[in-house]
């Protein structure tokens, strides 16, 4: 098997790597090779180690100050400083990730001319599968008869352009506490009012719940002091690109829910539902009872109405697997109900609806 | 091995998605590239995590991982033989499988050094674009990295017992990865299961991104494809590395390699 040709690849390249004598000659030349390839190959390893350890790190940095769905440990989207304390109903969607899902496409399909983006971008430059990253609405009690309700858009906008279509429709600026606030008179719906309130956040609503929330930037109270719309913001999937969170106490306080509903939902007082649309939506509810008995109630009527929808759906192979994936759980006065919407389930869902 | 002339030919098969990555940064910096198009007549939107699971897909999954493992995993053994050098090690006071492990071991650490690096180039040149965000896809990219050493570790295990076997290793891998695969993979049967790629891409799609336009590229790719499960995927591929490094060492263990002279 020996060989006397030199050799010229393979792990070495040099005899003498292999068999290394020490003779007073030709000690330097192999050493100082040898010495040249070490720091060569450490210095390749550190630069490629540091490079992927650099960038592990940069991205683990990144990934746990991302500006999350729901930073349920902290205080939640940034722009829940806008979100008054007394508030009902607060909602979070990303409209980002969600335009880009497999189920818009799916919606696309069934309205090919859009839901109205066409006309916004038209109306005011704004493409909202590209200019609006995500928003956060809520409702809150009001003095008068409608509830307060407001919708902050974070994205990138043409202020310019909004103002100026806002202006062509009959609406009027002013600076309201530094602000930018475009009002327009909406008849039945009172003053409707839309306001800049920093760089790349824009909130719509009616002008006072507009003009509140200006101040209430300003200030210190807003929802992240209220601990009870805290919790329920904690029973929120951490993953989920969608989610709503409410106190039906609140709700019956908000005057748009019809009494005989209200009084069918007596042991029910707060409700959390949290989901991620991809190329299907994944989920769950939970539902807070006003007591552990009502709790059980809860979980009680959620399992009959599983077992009725099972019994309903035998012949149904396409919505079996949404069935399959319903699971039930609670302990105390909750009760949560998680699920999957597959996208062939979500195919017929979409197509009933759109043939209804 | 590091510094041998392959490391030029692995220089570029790494080197050319980071190109590709800094030219689609450039073009969105000015505005040539802008994510949007149609598909089937429907409307499209890309971003930046979308263009990265595409590259991890197409650059690395189904050309770097397994041109490397090739290229280095069947000169593990071959390389020794054909360069006559393999008596050196084989005289060492150690048995031949640690020597052939120890080698494979320098093939994971080097191939994976270079590969993975670029793998983070890419994500942090391409995942920014068009609105993405580094933090929400980062996990995404520990999945796509971990995918990765799978693939080198397997592909690697599988051609250090070609190198191990075969007379000329690099055409039997070569038409291996080039001809077998891409074959038997859309070929109705059971035939695929003999491959890697079909244990291997069962684990993409769930280190891919979900979006729509990933899902219709996929499912277009994978038209004829049924993929294991996760944990099927997983076990094949464990049974591959296992069995390939195995009985790469049993085979340089039992093997007489003549030197020709």
């Amino acid at each position: 098997m020996c060989s006397s040709n030199e050799p010229s690849g393979g792990t070495f390249t040099r005899r003498s790597r292999y068999n290394l004598v020490p003779t007073v000659g030709a000690a330097s030349a192999p050493n100082g090779a040898e010495n040249l390839m070490t720091r060569q190959t450490r210095f390749f390893v550190l630069g490629a180690g540091g490079l992927l350890v650099v960038g592990l790190c940069t991205g683990l940095f990144a990934y746990v100050n991302r500006e999350a769905a729901l930073a349920v440990s902290g205080a939640g989207p940034i722009e829940l400083r806008y979100v008054p304390a007394n508030a009902s109903v607060v909602g979070y969607a990303n409209i980002r990730e969600v335009m880009l899902s497999d189920v818009r496409e799916r919606i696309r399909n069934l309205a090919p001319d859009g839901v109205g983006e066409n006309e916004l971008e038209t109306q005011l430059g704004l493409d909202v599968e590209l200019d609006i990253d995500h928003m956060v609405a809520f409702l809150a009690p009001s003095e008068d008869d409608r509830p307060a309700g407001l919708a902050l858009f974070r994205g990138r906008f043409d202020t310019a352009r909004l103002e100026g279509v806002a202006r062509g429709r009959g609406a009027t600026v002013e600076t309201y506490e530094g602000k930018r606030l475009v009002s327009v008179e909406a008849g039945d719906a009172g003053s409707l009012a839309m306001v800049f309130m920093e760089p790349g956040l824009v909130a719509v609503g009616d002008l006072s719940t507009v003009q509140q929330a200006i101040s209430r930037g300003l200030q210190a109270a807003d929802v992240t002091s209220n601990p009870d719309m805290m919790a329920l913001l904690e029973l929120v999937e951490d993953d989920s690109n969608a989610w709503a969170v409410g106190q039906f106490g609140d709700l019956s306080a908000l005057g748009f829910l019809p009494d005989d509903v209200s009084s069918q939902m007596p042991a029910v007082s707060a409700f959390a539902v949290s989901g991620r649309v991809t190329d299907g939506v994944t989920g769950s509810l939970s539902i807070e009872g006003r007591d552990e008995e009502a709790g059980q109630n809860l979980r009680d009527v959620l399992r009959g109405f599983l077992a009725l929808a099972t019994m309903q759906t035998n012949d149904r192979p396409e919505l079996q697997t949404m069935l399959e994936s319903l699971q039930l759980s609670g302990v105390g006065a909750y009760a949560t109900l998680s699920f999957w919407i597959p996208s062939d389930a979500l195919d017929l869902i979409l197509s009933s609806s759109d043939e209804s | 091995m590091l510094w041998s002339r392959r490391t030029v030919f692995m220089a570029l098969v790494v080197g050319g998605p980071v190109v590709v990555a800094i030219i689609v940064r450039a073009l969105v910096g000015m505005d040539l590239l802008s994510g949007r198009g149609m598909v089937d007549g429907r409307p499209i939107t890309v971003d930046g995590p979308i263009i990265f699971g595409l590259m991890i897909w197409g650059f690395y999954l189904r050309f770097a991982v397994p041109l490397l493992g090739v290229f280095y995993g069947t000169a593990l053994i071959a390389d020794e033989v054909e360069d006559k050098t393999i008596t050196y090690l084989f005289t060492r006071p150690l048995s031949r499988g640690a020597v052939l492990v120890g080698k494979y071991l320098a093939y994971l650490v080097s191939t994976g050094l270079v590969v993975l690096p670029s793998v983070m180039l890419v994500f942090f040149l391409v995942v920014p674009v068009l609105g993405g965000e580094i933090g929400s896809a980062f996990p995404s990219l520990v999945t796509d990295l971990a995918l990765l050493a799978l693939g080198l570790a397997v592909y690697g295990a599988l051609f250090a017992l070609v190198g191990a076997w075969f007379k000329r290793p690099l055409l039997t891998g070569l038409v291996f990865i080039f001809g077998w695969e891409p074959i038997v993979v859309v070929v109705p049967g059971y035939m695929k299961r003999l491959t890697v790629s079909y244990y291997l891409q069962g684990l993409v799609p769930h280190a891919m991104p979900q979006e729509g336009l990933v899902s219709t590229i996929l499912s277009i790719l994978q038209a004829n494809e049924v993929f294991p499960s996760a944990a099927m995927s997983v076990l094949g591929l464990g049974a591959i590395l296992v069995g390939g490094l195995g009985l790469a060492t049993w085979l340089v263990e039992r093997r007489e390699y003549v030197l020709e002279q």
